[in-house]
């Protein structure tokens, strides 16, 4: 699953742990989420979409990383 | 085994202080139950009758309990990705131990190789959980 939080945040100026405090979750976490190395749950999911006040479609897509 | 405390959200920071302090509880609770049985059962002028043996022999339990009981608030207290960690790291250990036993097993029967004691089992446990632990959490990162 490909997704779009590095460029949101950056977008925003968040760091990535700015963006895990937000998330309550760690920043490994967020890391590995941007990375592609760990998919989130749709929970989780859904509340990066309510954080950066997107649709969760913006923000992930059903594309394999091509890095991974 | 924690996370680096700058990588934990304030509340999973708040976990982290108190799973080491209620460890730290549970193991001074652990040295002085085991150095208060073996004084009992080792080193007292009379002989404790079976059953009273038995029951002081138990009393590791107690701080054990208190240890496994530290961890699984510490482990509701991650995040998915922290939880799912501790759970392949666990099955890390869980197979390393099982095969390792079960192979040791044989060797003890028909090659006749040294017994090893079953207060083994536990530590082996935990020390193949760390290494699980340092392991995949490498590969998330």
């Amino acid at each position: 699953m490909r997704n779009r939080l590095k460029v949101l945040r950056a977008e925003r100026n968040w760091s990535q742990a700015d963006l895990a405090d937000r998330l309550e979750v760690s920043r490994q976490s967020v890391n590995a989420i941007e990375t592609g190395k760990y998919d989130p749950s749709l929970p989780l999911a859904f509340k990066i979409a309510r954080v950066f006040a997107l649709p969760i479609e913006q923000i992930f897509s059903d594309e394999v990383e091509a890095a991974s | 085994m924690t996370c680096e405390p700058g990588d934990l959200p304030p509340k999973a920071k708040q976990a982290s202080r108190a799973y080491i302090r209620d460890m730290a509880i549970a193991a001074v609770v652990y040295v002085g139950v085991v150095f208060g049985a073996v004084t009992l059962i080792r080193h007292m002028p009379f002989s404790l009758p079976q059953w009273a043996v038995v029951i002081v022999a138990l009393t590791p339990l107690i701080p054990a309990l208190m240890m496994m009981r530290t961890y699984m608030t510490y482990l509701r207290s991650m995040d998915e990705l922290g939880r799912r960690i501790q759970t392949e790291a666990w099955l890390i250990s869980a197979g390393a131990v099982g095969l390792g036993t079960f192979t040791y097993s044989f060797l003890e029967e028909w090659a006749h190789f040294p017994r090893i004691d079953l207060v083994w089992i536990f530590p082996a446990l935990i020390f193949f959980w760390g290494l699980g632990t340092f392991i995949v959490r490498g590969r998330y990162k």
